[in-house]
């Protein structure tokens, strides 16, 4: 569909799957972080934890995380893409110089890219998925709609990681990104319930794109429709659109100059 | 050829064309035009202003001022369709390190659009002509600069352009490599393509274009066939005195009357004259000494030097 | 400036909090053609990842998984809070972490790139000296980055006495070389560092899980709980757990013996490798 729609894009999107295509080890060993984390966490911890409640509900601890891990999965994919695979091709390997010869428009290129960084984090939001329902933690057949959800996470995340990624200068500019990541990734309701913050530290909590993507899967997953869901999806396209508008015009301004 | 018939079939026609980066005016008011068919040549030193003309005729740097049109659209608005009749080569290699040599042609082919099944074929096709066809698995990085040169620019006619655009081709080579290439381009533009390059090598320039300008500091000097512009702006024959203990002892009037015209470098006074011959006796009759002397054929070198004062080593 | 200030950088994934440092798949020819010559360890991120992000790691984690483990905690901590109960542990992952990785990237570096050993053999050095020196010369770098640690674990009263609190370097320094030696031994072997994101995804992120880190061991199946105490990491966590609370560990000794072990076995090996390597 997006081939006959864009095809231009899809061919940027293409390119990428040729030269995963050689390295399919990284994309599946990647995988393996989220599942030790709801081994280690979820049921190692959570063996001590017992049961929580959500939503009014007794829930185990794992069938708590598991979501929280899904929807991280789904950032780690995109934005590992759109930020050290974006830099090695925009400053080193020159690739997009040579992409922009062809009929091929930064537009076009920015799309492509966030499809392939999206499309990582669906495989491993797909395959956390069968782990959870192998280990019983999904509750709701809702939870099958987790993999399309996850696309906003990844288009928040994919988007605003190639924004920043055009500002970087070297590769020593990244330890920035893992300055807001861990604790980004630690403290966006991903392992406890942000009611757990006291105050005004709450409500920055609830502003995380993370918290949010994590509150759009875990409502999913528990098969609880809410309409805070649409503010979820409404935040995070907003972070992506914006990511992307900047990222397109950064691009425009360090390759057609 | 008169004017109106040249200009039906100018591929590439620029008025007024002009660049400027803040300050700096990197191409300053040039016009040009590139007939359909013909080898065409940007002639001049680094920083003349040749790789940012280049850039705008590619569609990949918006101009300031000025005309610019190319296969009859103009850049500003119609970029796609002009990239999609056009190989470019640029001078940095930018070939993707993370694919094949043959995956290089597949997915370039694949972002002007054209079907796997074509593209194969033509991809195939280009590995030969270019002489990369046992290496069409390999990796892009072990490759010796020749052959990713080759592979540039058989990668920029996966879309059979009407017009290709080389900046600097053989920069870097070797001059056997060199010579292949030069070859490789001969048969493209008989087999029917245009061909735009940019060089600072005067040789390159005499022994492949059909048409150049001579550029510098971001205007250009002068244009017409290699022979026109020897011609026009340099004498038939070139004496060369070498001094290794420096010119700087040898006075105006020494020279004058040795021949038409004279530039004085660092270690070598280069005369113009119609008879190299005779003009280095009078040379020896004005009292100069040269440890040795040479005399040639005049070439774009003499021209450039004659145009600009320096020469292209400065 | 010396080999090691040239190490190519490492990237980590998010996942790999929890004093971990996962390296992000880059692929070598990042590393090979640029990095290499573009990185200088930058102090700033160095201690950033040496010794913020192990705090942030304790504060998110133990402060936050303390609240939902509640007054559950006494049952697997004996009394202290949840935090206390982490902290000493994490000490020691971060010196798996740092060790692992010291002896990965810029032991590659330096062998491929820089081919700084190269010419170190061709002086009366042998391959044994060099490796030697090169493992200790980590097990210096992880000391300095666990004094850091140990400094605030002291401070914040969580390291009940100071001579703990030293005993704590040493025990960290012990385990970042039963790590750093091994792993040393993998890279000279290696010719690009694709190995490095699969060992740290596949074995160092599990360790950090399954050694006592977060729940006791005990909590484990048998198969796994023989697992862990086959790898150094174990040991480190109990040692290191013991020092910070003031109790007597059971098998003291055992323990520090295993590190030792793994150690100098890592390092014969590592000689033996190298040397064939170089020597060839």
């Amino acid at each position: 569909m997006i081939a006959a729609l864009a095809p231009r894009a899809f061919a940027v999107f293409e390119r990428n799957v040729r030269v995963y295509r050689r390295q399919w080890l990284m994309i599946v060993t990647g995988f393996f972080e989220p599942l030790f984390f709801l081994l280690g966490i979820g049921f190692g911890v959570g063996g001590v934890i017992g049961t929580l409640t959500y939503n009014g509900v007794e829930v185990p601890y794992a069938a708590f995380v598991a979501p929280a891990l899904l929807a991280s999965s789904a950032m780690n994919g995109a934005i590992f893409d759109s930020t050290f695979n974006v830099f090695y091709k925009l400053k080193y390997a020159k690739v997009y110089d040579a992409i922009l010869t062809t009929p091929v428009s930064i537009g076009d290129l920015a799309v492509g890219e966030l499809l392939w960084s999206n499309l990582r984090g669906v495989i491993y939001s797909v395959a956390f998925l069968a782990v959870m329902l192998a280990f019983g933690l999904v509750a709701s057949p809702l939870a099958l709609l987790a993999p399309f959800a996850v696309i906003f996470i990844g288009f928040a995340f994919g988007a605003a990681g190639f924004a920043i990624t055009t500002h970087m200068r070297s590769w020593k500019d990244f330890d920035f990104i893992f300055i807001v990541l861990t604790p980004l990734f630690l403290f966006s309701a991903t392992f406890y319930p942000v009611e757990i913050y006291p105050g005004v530290l709450r409500y920055v909590v609830e502003l995380s794109p993370l918290t949010r993507g994590t509150h759009l899967i875990r409502s999913l997953v528990f098969g609880d429709l809410n309409l805070l869901m649409l503010a979820d999806i409404g935040f995070l396209a907003l972070i992506g659109f914006l990511g992307y508008r900047h990222a397109v015009s950064r691009l425009g301004k360090l390759l057609l100059k | 050829m008169n004017l109106s018939t040249s200009n039906a079939t100018a591929l590439i026609r620029a008025r007024g064309l002009t660049k400027t980066f803040g300050e700096r005016t990197a191409v300053d008011a040039i016009n040009f035009d590139v007939r359909d068919g013909e080898f065409f040549g940007f002639l001049g030193p680094n920083g003349a202003g040749k790789t940012t003309t280049m850039r705008m005729i590619a569609g990949v740097s918006p101009r300031t001022a000025g005309a610019l049109s190319i296969l009859g659209s103009d850049p500003d608005t119609d970029g796609p369709r002009i990239r999609g009749q056009i190989g470019v080569v640029h001078q940095q290699e930018t070939l993707d390190q993370e694919l094949t040599v043959r995956e290089n042609l597949l997915v370039f082919g694949r972002f002007f659009g054209l079907a796997h099944k074509e593209i194969a074929e033509r991809a195939d096709q280009l590995l030969e002509l270019f002489q990369l066809s046992d290496r069409a698995k390999d990796q892009v990085e072990p490759l010796s600069g020749g052959m990713k040169r080759r592979l540039s620019i058989a990668r920029s006619l996966i879309n059979a352009p009407r017009v290709l655009m080389l900046d600097e081709p053989t920069t870097g080579l070797d001059p056997q490599a060199r010579h292949l290439l030069w070859d490789a381009l001969q048969r493209l533009k008989r087999a029917g393509t245009t061909i735009v390059l940019t060089t600072h090598y005067m040789d390159e320039a005499e022994q492949l274009c059909d048409r150049l300008v001579v550029m510098d500091q971001a205007k250009i000097v002068a244009e017409g066939s290699p022979r026109q512009l020897i011609e026009q702006h340099a004498s038939r024959e070139v004496l060369e005195l070498r001094f290794p203990d420096g010119t700087s002892g040898i006075s105006k009037a020494a020279l004058e009357g040795i021949g038409d015209r004279y530039e004085r470098l660092a270690e070598r006074v280069i005369v113009g004259c119609e008879n190299g011959e005779e003009a280095h006796a009078r040379a020896l009759a004005h009292g100069l000494t040269p440890e040795s002397w040479l005399v040639r054929r005049s070439s774009l070198e003499d021209v450039f030097l004659r145009l600009t004062g320096r020469s292209l080593d400065e | 400036m010396s080999a090691a200030q040239v190490a190519p950088r490492r990237s980590r994934g998010i996942f790999s909090t929890i004093g971990a440092y996962l390296p992000h798949p880059t692929r070598w020819r990042h590393v090979v053609g640029y990095m290499v010559a573009v990185y200088r360890r930058e102090w700033v991120g160095s201690v950033f990842s040496g010794f913020v992000e192990p705090l942030v790691v304790l504060a998110g984690l133990g402060i936050g998984l303390g609240v939902l483990v509640g007054d559950r905690a006494a049952e697997i901590t004996g009394g202290v809070s949840y935090v206390a109960y982490i902290a000493p542990a994490l000490m020691a992952s971060q010196a798996m972490q740092f060790g692992t990785g010291e002896a990965a990237w810029p032991v590659l570096a330096r062998i491929m790139w820089v081919r700084i050993y190269h010419s170190m053999v061709a002086t009366p050095l042998k391959p044994t000296d060099i490796m030697v020196g090169v493992i200790a010369f980590i097990g210096g770098k992880v000391a300095f980055t666990a004094t850091f640690f140990a400094a605030v674990l002291f401070v914040t009263g969580i390291a009940t006495s100071a001579q703990g609190a030293l005993a704590m370097i040493g025990v960290s320094t012990l385990t970042g070389l039963a790590f750093a030696a091994p792993m040393t031994a993998y890279s000279v072997t290696q010719k690009t560092d694709q190995g490095f994101a699969v060992i740290f995804r596949l074995v160092i992120t599990p360790l950090t899980f399954f050694s006592g880190t977060y729940f006791p061991i005990e909590n484990l199946p048998d198969w796994a709980q023989f697992i862990s105490w086959c790898t150094p990491l174990a040991h480190g966590v109990a040692l290191s757990r013991g020092l910070a609370l003031g109790v007597e560990t059971p098998n003291a000794l055992a323990h520090a013996l295993i590190l030792v072990a793994w150690t100098v076995g890592g390092t014969v090996i590592a000689s033996i490798l190298f040397r064939r390597r170089m020597l060839k």
